[in-house]
């Protein structure tokens, strides 16, 4: 049996951090793969792999490239401390290839490299300016395209996560495997669901979520004298911004801002609908899982919940920032029982047709597996580009680190990302391509 | 009075403490900073001496107060009351002058003032990092101005801390100062500044192309201008006064070109949407969003672009044409609605506020479009009051100084010029070349000193994700002859510049061979006719030999640099050579501007390089670069520098002395030239001993120039003057036309002759007479300004004065000059009266071509004068042999193949000693 170790890059159990538990679980279940699921420090995560009674290790946190390192020292010795622990790690573990999780840090990749351990990288969404807006793209670029060129096989969501994996970073390559959710053959909808006036939202608190609409369609729905409640769950950086949006549209006996939640199998029972009205969305899971509940969804047309929900069907699909649309489809579902169990049952039918554990499972263990047998090792100009980046890392010279070497520093590790690296991969791109 | 002592103020994150002498050479530092002088009206460098001059003047004035802005941290500071507590108030009587005495110390409470000397001192020592001033305080009146604001230490920039200074600021002038009035003036494009002030209280009472003024009053804080509500609810935006009024104003239609290499024009691009974001709150503008292929459609940043602006004001489009700007502004120009456009692109952070002054101008002023141009070393000769369209068109040809983001284009006149041209050789340089078509199409055009925009890139350094790297002297060659065809041959000849694209050697640049389909129908004919290697001029008589029968692979490509007045010595020097020329693919060339030339990117390509009365030190970079790359290099010079500093030294002495930096690099490029030219056999003598090889060639004349229309309003009124006084009243014209003369005889027998009455004579002044030899005159001369060459010639074409003449001193200088004036009034029908000393001693023949006089005295010029005047048939006889000798040895025709012999022989020479050098070493 195949060991596989999932890197995962946080500690904690968001989006992406969940997805990895479910593979782990899926792959644990598979009986072809054997999942060891390295969380980075003592979290949420690896609570919850202990729980699922996975066998996880911890590591030593790897330092993100989605910012420009405040210290170029620091994100160097991070590092290369993370590489070479779970260099280590790897093989004490006996692991025969390496699941890197999101697009946010390189040094597990640099270990597989070193290691000529093939490597998996699993692509959940793409992050730009829009989504991080402190984010540098000259400094994360790079390194985006190091991992995706790097990488022996890239599995990505489909809609434009893949596109963007394919146009942008030019990675032709590509595993298409979409989320999953488990699906209970045994549920059965509570009693009065239908005729329930809750409206639940999941989104986290960020600015591109679509609070904002939301609250729109909510003030005109109390405009229209619907009768709802609008429940809030998460947090986030406009959760603040979010309460006083909703004191000053008067919405205060209507929306309950309830924080986070590990239950959301109760919240997604209790709720009528769910509502999901972000600008930009990969393939959420606030969607997947409350339609596998029948539990129906409104969501926006921004990509992931455009290729999950069959518009009409299988729940709503309204334009980004429409609040009147979303208003009229959420009225539609608050006035008509019949149309939300209509819905409901479409969405339930869709999990079943697509997203189900099992479909998930047949796709991604032949990856795995042939990732492991046909691997050759790396080619000599990917291995070129670690050696290439470890050098690009090194420190700018002897003496205490100040800003203004860190200033130059930045400045030449930005010049180098042009110059030197990204030459490299384009070459390795072209090499693939031709 | 002395000034009065104010003890520092304290806000939560500032302190403000009276400049003292120690600082200033810390706040000369700031203020020199290139991105903060340009914010000031003054905006020149200071030199230590001056800042130390204006502190001795300001030190005794009570009614300027300029405080240093300290940066405070900890926790202490946080503590410190900011409002004013005045207990003291009894103690400060107002002063007879009206206004108060000292400022009263720090009070018991340790409140605002004197923060640093009592029990809440901050835990670290304030840092300084900027000044803010009030001054011109008027007592009385109880106003006073604020400003020379700045945040000169980088890392403290952006931080709030000006604002919170000038907050501080303004609460010690209505608070312990007692005023009633504060206001500022600052440039319309300072858009951050305004933004400070506006929060400050501040409002805009007036605003012009040049300034904004802004005042506050007592107690006036709480007068802000509420937003109007967004996306239909009731929420107040942070819209300023300012942003109200301007939103009046017509917005133009914003066109984003979203391209570029991803990884590094991502970031950039969020950057101008967020700026576009505001401004589309603070006006009703238009968004056209081109993305140039598919691939951006995946970016969440392009996928949201309907959440950020107003649906019905937003246009996205695909246009399916990477690498290609030039054609995706088009496509999206042809979708746009709206009379303005205003094209940017990743990194461009527009200025609404001289955006919508500019959209406002264009409209009124009926133009086609109006760019800025940021005043900057180099180009500050663009804004001289005498600088005319035709520098314009020099420098847009040479420098390329005006970007397209510093620009609102009129999108009817835009479309109607076909939009920017698409072929992949005007790459990076459409915008460049669509201000020239435009300026040669006859477009109403204003260029004006200022920025509509910051940009983190031009076009020129822009991350293309594929660059086609195209050399600028091609791109330069394919504008100037397209834009000949495009109808510039109904302006002025001037920059009907000469050129020809050919294709490179495929070794540089070989990907361009594939665009060869590109170039229009006569480019492709004339590659054809190269291929057969024919050549239509003869030289049989010249006394150099001819360069091999060209190519298209081996037309040399020459590099014309210069300084920003050399256009008429470029133009008879070498232009008309190239116009001559065209067609036998001899040359290509890409004019340059000295100073703002980068070899590497500039020169990339090119096969000699011709230096034109160059003394700036960019050409020690020039030079480096062509001992690196094996560039022939020709140095150009037709006044004798050697010498003017000695002959002159009045006027010349400061530059071209022995020591000094510009003569010394005059002599450092004669020497590390591969060969000097020059138009004078003396110049050529002074200049052997430092030069490699001295090639004398003669000047030229163009004899259409002279029968080109005068296009000069005023000038053709005063022309066609003369003329109907001429025809009615049978007299003459006689008179100067040139530039400085230093003797005077000459202009004195002239005056004299004025005084005739048979035949009445009208005297002619045309250029540049000193103010001693206009006296001579009294009121008497007809005086016509000095101008572009192509307007005095085509108005000594029209005018044909009946006779002029020419003095010239014996000087080293004067004697080493061309005989121009002999060609121009040959040329313009004249007999000419000149000195008897070279070169007119050389070119005329006395008695045939023209009368020669000896000295300067006033009785042999009026002795040669009056015999012109009283004997026509030699008048007529000069004038026609003057004219026929000009056209058998001084026509461009009759020169240029000259030209083409000596400057094709050092290529080739150059050539082939390299050919031979390569071969010795690889036998070796």
């Amino acid at each position: 049996m195949l060991t596989l170790a999932l890197c995962s890059h946080s500690s904690g159990l968001a989006g992406a951090e969940r997805m990895l538990l479910n593979l782990a679980l899926l792959l644990e279940r598979s009986g072809a793969v054997h999942p060891v699921l390295l969380a980075p420090g003592e979290g949420a995560l690896a609570q919850a792999a202990r729980r699922q009674g996975l066998h996880s290790e911890i590591y030593p946190a790897p330092p993100w490239y989605l910012l420009l390192p405040r210290s170029m020292d620091d994100y160097r010795r991070g590092v290369e401390e993370c590489c070479r622990t779970l260099q280590q790690m790897l093989v004490d573990l006996n692991s025969d290839a390496v699941l890197i999780n999101t697009l946010t840090s390189v040094p597990a990749m640099l270990a597989a490299v070193e290691l000529e351990l093939p490597s998996l990288l699993w692509v959940h969404g793409v992050i730009d300016s829009m989504l991080l807006p402190e984010r540098s793209s000259e400094f994360a670029v790079p390194h985006d395209e190091l991992l995706l060129h790097a990488a022996t096989r890239v599995i990505a969501l489909p809609n434009y996560t893949g596109d963007f994996c394919a146009r942008v970073m030019r990675r032709t390559n590509l595993d298409i495997i979409p989320n999953w959710t488990p699906v209970d053959p045994h549920f059965t909808v509570p009693a009065e669901k239908y005729r329930s006036r809750r409206i639940a939202c999941l989104n986290t608190f960020d600015p591109h979520k679509g609070h904002a609409t939301l609250l729109r369609a909510a003030a005109l729905l109390k405009a229209g004298n619907v009768p709802f409640e609008l429940h809030l769950y998460g947090d986030g950086a406009i959760l603040d911004e979010t309460r006083r949006r909703a004191e000053a549209l008067g919405l205060q006996d209507h929306v309950r801002f309830q924080g986070r939640t590990n239950h959301v199998n109760e919240v997604y029972d209790q709720a009528l609908c769910v509502v999901n009205p972000a600008d930009a969305e990969p393939f959420p899971m606030t969607l997947l899982e409350p339609m596998a509940r029948k539990t129906p969804v409104v969501a926006t047309r921004c990509g992931g919940p455009s290729e999950i929900v069959v518009d009409g069907q299988s729940g709503y699909l309204v334009d980004r920032g429409d609040a009147a649309a979303l208003a009229d489809r959420l009225r539609a579902l608050l006035e008509s029982p019949e149309l939300a169990q209509r819905l409901g049952e479409g969405g339930h039918a869709r999990i079943c047709e697509r997203y189900r554990e099992a479909a998930a499972r047949a796709a991604f263990v032949p990856v795995i597996e042939q990732a492991a047998a046909d691997f050759r090792g790396y080619e000599p100009a990917v291995k070129t580009l670690a050696k290439f980046y470890r050098l690009w890392l090194a420190p700018p010279g002897s003496g205490p680190v100040t800003r203004e070497t860190d200033t130059a520093w930045t400045a030449r590790v930005t010049r180098m990302a042009k110059r030197g690296l990204r030459r490299l991969l384009h070459f390795r791109a072209g090499r693939v391509e031709g | 009075m002395g000034k009065r002592h104010v003890p520092p103020l304290q806000t939560k994150r500032v302190r403000l403490r009276l400049l003292e002498e120690s600082d200033l050479p810390r706040t000369l530092a700031w203020r020199n900073q290139d991105h903060i002088r340009r914010w000031f009206f003054h905006s020149d460098p200071l030199t230590p001496q001056q800042h130390a001059e204006w502190f001795e003047r300001y030190r005794q004035r009570d009614d300027d107060f300029v405080f240093i802005i300290e940066e405070v941290s900890g926790e202490g500071s946080a503590s410190v009351n900011k409002h004013p507590v005045d207990e003291t108030s009894s103690e400060s009587p107002r002063t007879a002058s009206g206004g108060p005495s000292d400022i009263p110390p720090r009070t018991q409470s340790g409140g605002f003032f004197g923060a640093d000397q009592g029990e809440q001192r901050p835990a670290e020592k304030p840092r300084p990092v900027g000044q803010v001033a009030l001054y011109d305080i008027d007592w009385n009146a109880g106003s006073a101005e604020f400003g020379r604001l700045m945040i000169g230490e980088a890392d403290a920039a952006g931080r709030g801390l000006a604002r919170e200074a000038t907050a501080a600021l303004l609460d010690l002038a209505f608070g312990p100062f007692a005023l009633r009035k504060v206001h500022l003036e600052v440039v319309p494009a300072n858009v951050k500044a305004i933004h400070i002030y506006e929060a400050c209280g501040f409002t805009v009472t007036a605003s012009t192309e040049e300034v904004v003024r802004m005042t506050r009053e007592a107690g006036s804080r709480e007068l802000r201008v509420e937003s109007r509500a967004r996306q239909g609810l009731a929420l107040n935006s942070p819209l300023s006064a300012l942003s109200s009024q301007l939103s009046t104003l017509p917005a133009p239609t914003f066109i984003l070109a979203v391209m570029g290499d991803y990884g590094r024009v991502e970031t950039a691009l969020a950057q101008s949407l967020r700026r576009l974001e505001k401004i589309a709150r603070d006006s009703d503008c238009r968004i056209v969003a081109a993305l140039e292929d598919c691939r951006w459609e995946t970016a969440p940043l392009v996928q949201t672009l309907c959440t950020r602006f107003p649906a019905d004001r937003l246009t996205v489009f695909c246009g399916d044409c990477p690498d290609r700007p030039a054609k995706l502004f088009t496509v999206a120009a042809e979708r746009a609605e709206g009379e303005v456009l205003y094209f940017l692109w990743p990194g461009c952070l527009p200025h609404f506020a001289p955006i919508a002054a500019a959209c406002r101008d264009l409209q009124n002023g009926d133009l086609d479009w109006l760019g800025f141009i940021r005043p900057k070393a180099g180009l500050d000769e663009l804004f001289l009051p005498d600088a005319e369209e035709l520098y314009y068109r020099h420098y847009l040809s040479c420098a390329r100084p005006l970007a397209l983001c510093q620009a609102v284009v009129r999108r009817t006149s835009f479309l109607a010029m076909g939009g920017f041209r698409e072929t992949p050789l005007l790459q990076r340089e459409f915008g460049d070349d669509y201000w020239l078509r435009s300026l040669c199409a006859g477009q109403r055009v204003s260029l004006r000193a200022g920025a509509l925009a910051d940009a983190r890139w031009s076009w020129g350094d822009f991350p293309l994700d594929h660059d086609f790297r195209v050399p600028r002297y091609l791109s330069h060659s394919y504008r100037v002859r397209t834009a000949e065809e495009q109808g510039a041959g109904s302006r002025e000849p001037g920059v009907r510049l000469a050129g020809r694209c050919s294709l490179p050697p495929a070794p540089r640049a070989p990907r361009l061979a594939a665009f060869a389909a590109d170039l229009p129908p006569t480019l492709q004919r004339t590659v054809a006719r190269l291929d057969a290697g024919s050549t239509e001029h003869g030289a049989g008589s010249m006394q150099f030999s001819l360069p091999a029968p060209c190519s298209p692979l081996s037309a040399s490509r020459i590099a014309v640099i210069g300084g920003p007045w050399e256009y008429v010595h470029n133009r008879l020097c070498f232009y008309n050579h190239f116009a001559q020329l065209e067609g036998q693919g001899l040359f290509s060339y890409v004019p340059l501007l000295d100073r703002l030339l980068t070899p590497e990117r500039d020169l990339l390509g090119v096969d000699a390089v011709v230096i034109s009365r160059g003394r700036h030190p960019n050409l020690r970079n020039v030079l480096n670069y062509c001992r690196r790359q094996s560039i022939v290099t020709i140095y150009m010079l037709d006044d004798n520098w050697l010498w003017v500093g000695k002959d002159w030294p009045d006027l010349y002495a400061s530059i071209f002395s022995p020591g000094l930096p510009e003569y010394e690099m005059f002599l450092e490029c004669v020497r590390a030239c591969d060969a000097v030219m020059v138009y004078n056999q003396l110049l050529a003598e002074d200049l052997r001993p430092y030069a490699r090889q001295v090639i004398c060639l003669p000047i030229n004349v163009r004899p259409a120039d002279f029968q080109a229309s005068l296009r000069n309003p005023v000038l053709a009124e005063q022309v066609a003057a003369l003329r109907a006084w001429r025809q009615q009243s049978g007299g003459l014209v006689a008179g100067y036309a040139g530039s400085w003369r230093y003797s005077d005889g000459a202009f004195q027998a002239l005056a004299a002759v004025s005084r005739r009455t048979a035949p009445p004579i009208k005297t002619l002044l045309f250029g540049r007479v000193s103010p001693r030899q206009l006296k001579f005159f009294a009121d008497r001369a007809v005086v016509l300004p000095f101008v572009g060459h192509e307007t005095y010639t085509a108005a000594l074409g029209t005018l044909r004065p009946d006779l002029l003449i020419a003095p010239l001193d014996r000087s080293r200088t004067s004697m080493s000059k061309c005989p121009a004036r002999y060609l121009d009034y040959s040329l313009a029908g004249a007999a000419g009266v000149y000195s008897d000393v070279p070169p007119y001693s050389q070119a005329v023949v006395d008695g045939k071509t023209g009368l020669l006089v000896q000295g300067d005295d006033a009785a042999s010029w009026s002795a040669a004068i009056e015999r012109l005047i009283e004997d026509a048939d030699l008048r007529h006889s000069l004038a026609r042999a003057a004219r026929s000798d000009v056209l058998q040895k001084y026509d461009t025709a009759v020169v240029a193949p000259l030209f083409a012999a000596a400057l094709g022989g050092l290529i080739d020479g150059y050539r082939r000693a390299r050919s031979a050098l390569v071969e010795e070493s690889a036998t070796c």
